[in-house]
């Protein structure tokens, strides 16, 4: 950016200014401008006339009846009221009897004069100037040949003006080249104004696209910024004069240029509208076509002014100077030399596919032709005139020659170049003339790309779709594989506690079991009182080992029946399971003693007072409580798993989706890229069609040329040079 | 290079407008004075209408250097135009300029130099009304856009990209509008793809943010969406953005929340200068 002297300010928008405008009682205070009616639009808002840096608006004062331009600016301009104020005493001390017409136009740059918002803003306040554009007056006056000439004249004397001034308008085109009733030219808009006062600044805009010369840069603010503009206003305006008809065969209808735009300067010999000047019939049209294009990409400072004494038409100095193609291979007009300064640095205007005009510079061949000439046509007639050759073999140099010529009028580079050019002029020409077929293949090309970009994006959703759904049922599987394993845990948790239960249950019955068991140890039967059973009988019950309650477990007794007696035999259980009889003790004894284990078991477990120790509970507790903590390990695993899983399906989702919108992005890419292309064509036969003219108009040239590089003429060139 | 095609009445350009006109837009939004969403938006359309009138404008007229569609959706997704302009999609602008479907008179508070306020009436034309009802069918909206764009491209192929301009809540109801949105930038002139900026009216609070270049700031995922959704905008755009004043990068998108809008049509080069002042 360029550094932005003074503070930086948003202005208003052109919409702003015309609803402020609508109330200029209130949005104004200078009092010509204070309650001045605006002109109004067809539905009765004041109306703009915008351009890309302000609106200007008509307004007729309530005091005076005056009428004004008044320019409201919708963009921020650097130092902009300082380079009014320059602009302004500059142009104060041209003096209007000195200037060649009165192009100056009167204006006031008044600072914070209307309120939009709460805010002031500096508007421009200028004399309305009663005027068209150029590009209007063209319109309807075209056909007025001697107008146009004149208004040429017009023009150039007015460049003539700026330059003697030292003064650049920075803009010159049709919208700020105004034509007054009397034919003479206005100047508007004095934005990008240079005078000597503003040396040394940056320019503010680079000027209308289409009169600029492609080498323009910021940089080029000074008095040779109008240069490259002035030529190409000039052409336009010359060739007009000269032929009426260029009007209609080069300028679009509403086209923002004359005869020549843009991509004509940044590209000559791809140009389509330059052929039909450079071969137009006219001369001058011709010298100065060819003038502006050599001067496209030059620096603006190596341009050469306007020639400065009016051209008076109809007899151009141009006309009858210098040869078209002048043999030292300048193409500049002889009046221009001098004001052209010597060139190195210009990119390549010459517009490589366009035939010379004439033979030049001879070869060997064409000197051998060009001896061999005479010899054979005078030296055989004369031979055969003294007999000494036979009259019919007479053709056979001659043919040989004719041949010869043939074959080195056939290899010059003019006629190769001529033959190339024609070729491909009349490719160009059927591409023209048969737009149809290529239109509808581009038509049915189009059509299939837009359906297979249909069915992409459907496959794109389906894949969407499918990779959402994977997700989901992995999702899924991984949660129902989790709450699975949680049921099975939960259910040998929820069994714990009743083990646990039934593991001190068992602890304790085992001790007491064992209390019991000791105590019967100690049940003597030697010291035991028992009925009917003596000490002998003890004697024999300690001599079967059993001496004390827990040598036993329980008697049998068994009913025998022999010989119609019926008896009991008693038989006494060992621990350990051995039965033994013991001599004397019959089934009432064996009662006896067995009532009297039982006794002692009853009282054993009467007295057994005990309960789990401590440490045996927390031992069974303490491996209960392992196993618990084990299973909620194994909770905490599959929950873990079931988040991994998640993961992965998640990551795989993530995955999925960036390769499918990289995919998609690529694709996306592409169809830009296919349709800019499918645009492109569209344009090149659009253009091959609005080209017809110009390729006919160079088609006619080639034939021309070729009359120009006939075999008479080469043989003419062979034999003399020229 | 893309996007410096000259925009002329020879080689014009198309702007769409999508205007969301769903149920939800009868909400407030705004601070001291609330505003209905429908009305925010109906009147940024109208000075959009305007601004681009009076940017077109030339001694004899208004020039079509726009052909211009507004179209709304709700319950129905069509051209939004009422008067007789009624049921157009594209249209040229000169003949928006001349039919607005009326011309309210409006009174406004304005300062009157002497440190009070005066009422002052001024003139504002109407194109469109503000509608709700209905969903926000953002997916046939865009697609709709996208026919428009289509037949754009085919019939001026070395024009300006045609401009798609959605204002909305941002909710769609007729599922993720990106593909849609990316369908419309998908099509392409000889000078570049179609262009699509939004403007995200919402209640969601969060301040006003233009043209920022990334979602960072924003209040909620509908606007990210709408971001996302967003071209970056074209160089010349930034530039021009930055010579105003606005922080700019080389990832600023066409995003505008809860912000005035109108400046889009500040960002439209027409035809003539030879490049921006850098
Ligand atoms: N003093 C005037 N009298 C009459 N018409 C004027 C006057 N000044 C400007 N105009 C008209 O207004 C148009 C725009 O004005 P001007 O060129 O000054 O604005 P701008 O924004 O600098 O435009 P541009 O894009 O052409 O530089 C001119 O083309 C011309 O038709």
């Amino acid at each position: 950016m360029a550094a932005a002297a003074g503070p930086f300010r948003q202005f208003p928008t052109g919409g702003e200014y015309s609803e402020a405008m609508q109330n200029t009682h209130l949005c104004f205070r200078h009092p010509e401008l204070k309650g001045a009616v605006p002109e109004l639009t067809k539905i009765h808002t004041p109306k703009a006339i915008s351009g890309a840096f302000a609106s200007v608006f008509s307004l007729t004062s309530a005091a005076s009846g005056r009428r004004y331009a008044v320019k409201c600016f919708t963009r921020h301009i650097p130092d902009q009221e300082m380079r009014y104020e320059a602009i302004s005493k500059q142009l104060v001390t041209l003096d209007s009897t000195a200037l060649s017409q009165p192009w100056k136009m009167g204006f006031e740059y008044l600072p914070d004069a209307i309120l939009v918002g709460a805010e002031r803003y500096p508007v421009l306040k200028m004399e309305w100037v009663e005027a068209v554009t150029l590009s209007a007056w063209l319109d309807t006056h075209h056909h007025d040949s001697a107008a146009v000439a004149r208004l040429a004249d017009r023009f150039s004397e007015l460049a003539a003006d700026l330059v003697a001034h030292d003064i650049a308008h920075g803009d010159l085109q049709h919208g700020n080249l105004l034509v007054a009733d009397d034919g003479t030219l206005r100047l508007v808009d004095y934005d990008g104004m240079y005078v000597p006062a503003l040396s040394g600044r940056e320019g503010t805009e680079r000027g209308h696209r289409n009169y600029q010369s492609p080498a323009r840069g910021d940089e080029d603010f000074d008095s040779h910024m109008d240069r490259f503009s002035a030529w190409v206003i000039f052409l336009a305006l010359k060739a007009v004069a000269a032929d009426a008809r260029l009007w209609a065969q080069l300028h679009e209808r509403h086209g923002e240029y004359l005869l020549l735009a843009e991509d004509d300067f940044k590209n000559p010999s791809a140009s389509s509208r330059f052929p039909a000047l450079l071969a137009h019939r006219d001369q001058t049209v011709r010298d100065l076509a060819d003038q502006v294009r050599s001067l496209s990409w030059q620096p603006l400072d190596a341009l050469p002014p306007l020639p400065s004494a009016p051209v008076s038409a109809p007899t151009l100095p141009l006309a009858s100077a210098a040869p078209h193609s002048a043999d030292n291979g300048s193409t500049l007009p002889s009046w221009m030399s001098g004001h052209l300064p010597p060139v190195s640095s210009a990119p390549p205007a010459e517009d490589p596919d366009a035939p010379p005009t004439s033979f030049t510079g001879r070869r060997a061949l064409d000197v051998l032709a060009a001896v061999l000439l005479p010899i054979t046509v005078f030296v055989p007639a004369i031979l055969c005139a003294a007999g000494v050759l036979a009259s019919l073999l007479l053709p056979l140099p001659l043919t040989a020659t004719a041949f010869l010529t043939w074959a080195a009028h056939r290899t010059r580079s003019e006629t190769r170049l001529l033959r190339k050019h024609v070729r491909a002029l009349t490719k160009r020409r059927w591409q023209a003339t048969h737009p149809d077929k290529a239109t509808n293949e581009l038509h049915r090309q189009r059509m299939e790309f837009d359906s297979a970009e249909t069915k992409r994006k459907a496959e794109l959703t389906r894949a969407q779709q499918e990779l959402l759904d994977r997700h989901q049922r992995e999702v899924a599987a991984a949660d129902s594989g989790k709450i699975k394993k949680w049921a099975a845990i939960d259910r040998k948790v929820s069994s714990l506690d009743g083990e646990l239960r039934a593991a001190m249950d068992q602890a304790l019955a085992t001790e007491r079991a064992t209390f019991v068991q000791e105590e019967l140890r100690k049940a003597r039967i030697a010291t035991a009182r028992l009925q009917g059973i003596g000490e002998k009988l003890k004697g024999s019950l300690a001599m079967y080992g059993i001496s004390a309650a827990a040598d036993f477990t329980g008697i049998r007794l068994i009913s025998t029946n022999s010989g119609g007696y019926a008896s009991t035999t008693a038989l006494i259980v060992k621990t350990g399971g051995r039965e033994v009889n013991i001599k004397g003790i019959g089934a009432a004894k064996a009662r006896t003693l067995d009532a009297w284990r039982q006794a002692q078991i009853s009282a054993a477990q009467s007295r057994c007072t005990i309960r789990l120790s401590s440490a045996r509970r927390q031992s069974i507790t303490s491996d209960f409580e392992r196993r618990r903590a084990q299973h909620s390990d194994e909770r905490r695993k599959a929950e873990a798993d079931a988040a991994t899983q998640r993961a992965q399906a998640q990551q795989r989702l993530q995955d999925g989706r960036v390769r499918l919108s990289a995919q998609d992005a690529a694709a996306l890419r592409l169809a830009q890229q296919q349709r800019q292309a499918f645009a492109q064509r569209a344009l090149q036969i659009q253009e091959s069609q609005a080209d017809l003219d110009s390729v006919n108009a160079s088609l006619a040239e080639a034939r021309r040329i070729r009359r120009a590089l006939s075999h008479a003429r080469y043989l003419r060139f062979a034999l003399t040079g020229h | 290079m893309a996007y410096t095609a000259e925009i002329s009445r020879t080689n014009p350009t198309c702007i769409v407008f999508l205007v969301d006109q769903s149920t939800s837009m009868t909400d407030p939004i705004g601070g001291e004075v609330p505003q209905k969403k429908a009305d925010v938006v109906a009147d940024a359309i109208n000075r959009l209408l305007t601004e681009l009138s009076v940017k077109c404008a030339k001694e004899e007229g208004v020039r079509d250097y726009f052909h211009v569609a507004v179209v709304g959706y709700g319950a129905t997704v069509g051209s939004a135009f009422a008067g007789a302009l009624t049921g157009r999609d594209l249209v040229p602008l000169s003949e928006v300029a001349d039919n607005p479907a009326r011309v309210d008179d409006r009174t406004k508070k304005v300062p009157d130099g002497a440190g009070g306020l005066v009422e002052m009436s001024v003139k504002f034309p109407l194109w469109m009304d503000p509608v709700a009802h209905g969903g926000t069918p953002m997916n046939r909206a865009l697609k709709y856009a996208e026919t428009l764009v289509a037949g754009w491209t085919e019939r001026y192929p070395a024009s300006f990209p045609p401009i798609v301009i959605n204002l909305t809540d941002g909710e769609s109801t007729d599922g993720d509008p990106v593909e849609a949105a990316n369908s419309i930038t998908a099509h392409a002139t000889a000078d570049g793809t179609a262009l699509l900026f939004n403007l995200h009216v919402s209640a969601s609070g969060g301040s006003p943010v233009s043209f920022p270049d990334s979602d960072a700031d924003l209040p909620d995922s509908h606007a990210s969406t709408l971001f996302q959704m967003s071209s970056p905008l074209p160089s010349h755009m930034r530039s021009y953005a930055a010579s105003q004043g606005q922080k700019v990068s080389e990832t600023t998108r066409g995003f505008v929340y809860n912000a005035d809008i109108t400046s889009v049509v500040q960002f439209l080069d027409i035809g003539t200068r030879a490049t921006e002042l850098r």
